[in-house]
């Protein structure tokens, strides 16, 4: 086979915001989702060049030649990633330009320009210049000589020409740049008649730039962003993968940290060119769009209030058909495990259950970890009660979840205080498990509460991000998980679990076992058959663990969203396997893992992708599920991802993805429809079969001392 | 139902260990936490007879983590029982580190002695073979290669008849090899050295009667996990002898990063590995074994199979109890007789006033041993013979008795007769309060039943106890005369009267 094994990672991860922004194409969605679908990509893009194209710069400038497990070298990855980040960014234009915005205005949201501006709106904006802007914004010479200021990373920033100085009969350009920085918002709000009207705020500046050089001529002002290496010591998922000896590198760093600079494609040549001088970058670092920059702003205007209609209907989460939130959790979780699918059940359970534990008296203990998590935890409110109340409460806090930083310092500190005892994360690895233990000193003895599952503690995501919850007091797993803890925390060696599996002690060869299983059931002419979803396969050992079980004739289908370094069907390799992504409102997000099993199957759910970070670099843990019942939602799920044939699309053969499309007379089914629509219905009958209870809030029960 | 968690600590050659559970009113077991950090404790020892400054830092280190947890279950402190075995007992130094673990964490380290550690090994084998098919189990061999000694039980019919404690260890195996800087292909020979030295000590003891051999500790474990990595722990793992010997090999021919390498195991974990193994496989060869099973428990489930116990013992460990006292008593030429005698009318006494003294069943088996046997002490000498009793019960092991235990017993012996307990009596004072008061009420009941036995002659079987107010009158059937214990319980029912606030009056009929 002429073809490498392995598809490229960057080439797939562009693939995969190419099926987002092929959302944001699709007429048959909602105009403001279409818009969102617009934003998504773009701030995907800003992570990607971030961290990926970040490295893969880093390392062709120090000279590593090694080359990624597709055979490309940094420097042919690097040309073919902006190669195709440069089409990407003309679609991402086109379908703004071209389809989403002559609809917007035709929906009556308008943007304004400085030349369509009326009158009214020119006072405004003067208003709002004068008052509001021009004290906060201070344009600045740029000198080539001396050390280049720091321009902000990922800012609006104005590029301002002003007509050249003559020194002893000379020529020097004179340049100024006006980051747009502060408690600014990105459009302005304009009143125009039958509807909303907007312009963003360079615009605006633009119109009034002749105010910060009163006695000088400005002869052109270039909107532009520019984007910077992540620091590389918080960015595990940089392309290190590609170097062996990252310390050399470190010291190695000699290249300038501007990756790339975005600027209308109005500007000029001149300009180009000297802001390329500016900030070090060749051509190939540039990208012209013929559009408004920072798509991400328009998350905003596609959140316009009054504009439902032009949104998709609001799926409301089930509130929890299986629990009564108004009773003891405890007790119900002691009759059985419960599982829940995310966004379609709602997470209130999981909130509800560290809120009951604080207040629980028998509770003595609780132990999370959280990774990411909302500004205005009732998580980490109820974390702190609990600590207050005397519970010993420990939580491990992943500090380089990335860009949270600053966010997660904040409710960290505010725990501590509380008396929580605060791990700051694991030396070497990130914590990406998702656990929450429970201890509670029953009549009958301890007893451990557990809440496993594939997503964050972060009721905002949850709202938006597809995952698995599974609720469970049953022993073995409580006392996994104890020791998982109690690893992690250094308090004990790793020993080994009885049921659950962790990385990166061995949640990787349980993963192959699995596969090996299959194999072997497969070679003694069983049926051997894997499913399994997640979010990205990059792992060049899973990956050939696949293709020896498709060669061995195990049937393999994967619904894999993301990033997928797997050659699908390929002959003599990977005909057995099948890889279907979903892009639809949901982010898929679950990992469920699926072995046949001779017919008994085992079914895991797990915080892990496989990507070598996450089996290696990362604490994970996999849960198996047990419980037939619980069993069958989760098969339930793949099943009807495998059925989708209106948001699925299927990796070819070539590395390229193809729309799965309802075959001739065939029903459409959108998988993420047709779950939203069981758990409301299940929601509705369950809620049917309760009977209706009031709870008048009474005073709390005080304590007399006597 | 009020359970109690406890944590039992155990500090061994390699690793201490903490298993934290929770211990029901019936006296059953569930597991919390399992704990275990390494320790280079039996390094230290084993190859220069102290511990390192660093490694009492490290131990220190560990307990303090563990104690972070048993603060998390609320543990209280007499919940919690730690103990060091080989390597700190060999310890020039251990007081030292017995101090400073005491200092820093309030833990209170127990040196496990050879006749403790099997004790403990019993303990924790017991329920296992008491829940099995007893045919597979009517005659087994338990052996534990450990760090620093090998133990060897035998059982017949869940009895123990033989223990073994040799100096044969997996770590001072392995420092004879680092010692002697041993190529890995000379492995084996070095390692059959020291291995057949110990079988030789053996010679014959456990060849007879074909028995089923069960290994323990953490090497065995090993190589239960690779056999079947679902190896349920509550049950035996058995492994061919052909396939232990294969494992053993290879494991030979393996360097110890190797090892570490390919099975993901602590470097303290894999350089016993191969010692361990070759001694296992060379026993049971010796034994004509063919078949090799393995067990999961360890010294920590006897520890709380102790715990749980407190409150009483099963019968037949019971018996054994009392079969190994009256051992004790033949070796001293003790009147068998008359401490059968007193230890009936001691019980009965117990048996009646169990309203008065509220104690539990364990300490009526603690009374019956020190009745049996307190008058042990007149092989030394007939004068002061209470104190003699008091020291060699002190200082023999009486099977299944704990060190405090047999501290309640030597004291209970010592007070049968003459002074009560004195401020000045250390011996005495040693003992926790808990423990003093025991010590009285025992002791006075005693009094009573050697008062009741003073003719010698088994006159009295039975008696009848009925409480007026202050008084307690024991009615003895059957017996005209009591002139003799009448005169005898002046002397010996002062105590009694002090205790439980009641004299003795005896009745006829």
């Amino acid at each position: 086979m002429s073809r490498s094994k392995f598809i490229n990672r960057e080439s797939s991860w562009l693939d995969f915001n190419a099926r987002v922004l092929e959302e944001a194409g699709d007429a048959k969605n909602p105009l403001l989702e279409r818009l969102k679908f617009i934003a998504i990509t773009s701030n995907n893009l800003d992570e990607f060049f971030m961290v990926r194209i970040g490295s893969l710069h880093f390392i062709q400038g120090t000279g590593h030649t090694k080359k990624d497990p597709s055979g490309l070298s940094s420097h042919e990855q690097l040309k073919r990633a902006s190669e195709k980040t440069q089409r990407l960014v003309e679609d991402q234009y086109n379908c703004f330009r071209e389809e989403i915005e002559p609809a917007m205005i035709e929906a009556g949201i308008v943007r304004i320009t400085s030349e369509t501006a009326n009158s009214e709106q020119r006072r405004q904006l003067s208003r709002l210049f004068e008052e509001e802007l021009a004290p906060m914004l201070t344009p600045a010479a740029v000198r080539f000589q001396g050390p280049v200021p720091s321009y902000p990373n990922l800012a609006l920033q104005l590029f301002i020409r002003l007509k050249d100085d003559t020194v002893k009969g000379k020529r020097e350009p004179r340049l100024a740049i006006l980051p747009i920085i502060g408690d600014i918002d990105r459009f302005i709000s304009l009143r125009v008649e039958n509807g909303y009207g907007y312009i963003p705020i360079e615009d605006v500046l633009a119109m009034h730039i002749q105010k910060f050089f009163p006695s000088d001529e400005v002869l052109e002002v270039v909107p532009f962003r520019i984007t910077r290496n992540a620091d590389m010591a918080v960015s595990e998922d940089g392309a290190l993968d590609l170097v062996t000896q990252m310390d050399a590198v470190l010291s190695e760093r000699k290249v300038s940290d501007c990756i790339r600079i975005e600027l209308l494609d109005t500007a000029t040549q001149i300009a180009e060119r000297q802001l390329r001088k500016i900030f070090e970058v060749t051509e190939r670092e540039i990208y012209r769009v013929s559009g408004p920059l920072n798509f991400s702003d328009y998350f905003s205007i596609s959140a316009l209030p009054g504009y439902d209609h032009l949104r998709q209907e609001d799926w409301p989460a089930c509130p929890a058909p299986k629990l009564d939130l108004s009773k003891s959790l405890f007790d119900q979780i002691t009759t059985r495990s419960f599982l829940f699918h995310h966004p379609y059940d709602s997470f209130e359970p999981v909130v509800k259950l560290v809120e009951q534990a604080a207040d629980d008296p028998q509770v003595i203990a609780i132990k999370q970890i959280l990774y990411r998590t909302s500004k205005n935890s009732p998580i980490v409110a109820a974390l702190i009660r609990a600590a207050e109340k005397g519970k010993t409460v420990t939580v491990i806090v992943e500090l380089k979840a990335r860009f949270d930083e600053a966010r997660n310092m904040e409710w960290a500190q505010a725990m501590e205080q509380a008396g929580v005892q605060v791990i700051y994360g694991v030396k070497g690895f990130k914590t990406h498990a998702k656990i929450l233990i429970i201890v509670r000193r029953e009549p009958g003895g301890i007893r451990r509460y557990l809440h496993l599952g594939t997503g964050n503690y972060n009721e905002g995501t949850a709202k938006l991000y597809t995952d698995i919850s599974y609720l469970t007091c049953d022993p073995d797993l409580g006392a996994d998980a104890s020791m998982f803890f109690n690893t992690i925390t250094g308090f004990s060696q790793p020993q080994s679990f009885r049921r659950l599996s962790a990385a990166p002690l061995s949640l990787r060869d349980t993963f192959l076992q699995m596969i090996e299983g299959e194999i072997e059931r497969a070679k003694q002419g069983q049926k051997a058959q894997i499913r399994a979803k997640f979010n990205s396969l990059a792992d060049t050992t899973m990956i050939e663990a696949l293709y020896k079980a498709s060669k061995a004739g195990v049937k393999i289908e994967l619904l894999v969203r993301g990033i997928c370094c797997l050659h699908p069907g390929v002959k003599g390799l990977s005909e057995n396997i099948r890889v279907v992504s979903i892009i639809d409102r949901y982010l898929e997000h679950s990992r469920i893992f699926w072995f046949r099993h001779g017919g008994n199957p085992r079914v895991f759910i797990t915080s892990a992708d496989w990507m070598t970070r996450n089996l290696d670099k990362r604490v994970e843990l996999m849960t198996p599920i047990d419980e037939p019942a619980l069993r069958e939602e989760l098969e339930h799920i793949l099943e009807t991802g495998f059925k989708d044939n209106v948001k699925a699309r299927e990796l070819n053969v070539d590395g390229t993805y193809h729309r799965i499309s309802p075959k001739r007379g065939a029903k459409a089914l959108r998988s993420q429809e047709i779950l939203y629509n069981e758990a409301t219905t299940k929601s509705s009958r369950a809620s049917r079969g309760r009977r209706t209870t009031f709870e008048p809030h009474r005073p709390r029960k005080r304590t007399v001392k006597k | 139902m009020n359970s109690r968690t406890v944590a039992v600590i155990d500090i061994g050659t390699s690793s201490i260990r903490m298993a934290l559970a929770d211990i029901d009113e019936t006296g059953n077991i569930q597991f919390l936490e399992k704990l275990n950090q390494s320790v280079s404790l039996g390094q230290d020892v084993f190859s220069k007879g102290r511990i390192r400054r660093s490694t009492i830092e490290a131990c220190v280190r560990t307990l303090e983590s563990f104690q972070q947890v048993m603060r998390e279950y609320k543990v209280q402190k007499e919940n919690v029982r730690a103990v060091a075995s080989s390597a700190v007992q060999e310890a020039s130094n251990r007081e030292t580190l017995l101090d400073r673990v005491s200092m820093a964490t309030g833990i209170e380290i127990e040196i496990v002695d050879d006749a403790e550690a099997t004790r403990l090994t019993y303990l924790s084998v017991l329920p296992f073979i008491q829940s099995k098919n007893r045919k597979t189990t009517a005659h087994t061999l338990v052996m534990e290669v450990g760090g620093g000694r090998t133990e060897i039980l035998e059982l017949r019919n869940q009895r123990i008849i033989e223990t073994r404690v040799m100096r044969l260890g997996s770590l001072r195996m392995r420092n004879q090899l680092e010692v002697q800087r041993t190529p890995v292909e000379q492995t084996r020979e070095v390692l059959e050295q020291e291995v057949s030295n110990t079988l030789h000590q053996l010679k014959d003891d456990f060849k007879e009667g074909d028995p089923s051999l069960i290994l323990l500790g953490g090497d065995a474990r090993f190589v239960a996990m690779q056999i079947n990595p679902d190896w349920q722990r509550d049950t035996l793992q058995s492994v061919p002898l052909k396939r232990w010997k294969q494992l053993t090999d290879e494991l030979l021919g393996m360097s110890t990063e190797q090892c570490v390498e390919q099975f993901h195991l602590t470097f303290a974990e894999a350089e016993t590995l191969a010692p361990a193994l070759y001694a296992y496989g060379r026993f049971a060869e010796d034994l004509g074994c063919t078949t090799l099973k393995i067990g999961a428990f360890s010294m920590r489930d006897g520890l709380l199979q102790e715990l749980a116990q407190e409150d009483g013992w099963t019968e037949l460990y019971q018996e054994q109890m009392l079969d190994s006292a009256l051992q004790l008593g033949q070796k001293f030429h003790l009147d068998e007789g008359h401490g059968k005698e007193v230890a009936g009318l001691a019980l009965q006494l117990f048996d009646e006033l169990k309203d008065e003294h509220h104690l539990g069943s364990r300490y009526r088996v603690l009374l019956q041993i020190a009745s049996l046997l307190h008058e042990i002490g007149t092989f030394i000498a007939a004068t002061s013979h209470h104190k003699h009793s008091m020291y060699i019960l002190a200082n023999s092991t009486i099977f299944g008795l704990g060190r405090r235990d047999s501290r309640i017993v030597a004291n209970v012996a010592r007070y049968h007769r003459r002074s009560a307990p004195k401020a000045s009596h250390s011996f005495y004072q040693a003992l926790p309060r808990r423990d003093r008061i025991v010590v009285q009420q025992l002791s006075a009941m005693l009094r009573v039943a050697d008062a009741l036995a003073r003719s010698r002659g088994r006159r009295i079987h039975t008696i009848l106890c009925e409480r007026g107010d202050e008084t307690l009158f024991i009615r003895v059937p059957g017996v005209d005369n009591l002139h003799l214990e009448n005169s005898a319980l002046q002397v010996k029912g002062k105590m009694f009267e002090q205790v439980f606030g009641m004299n003795v009056i005896l009745v006829k009929g």
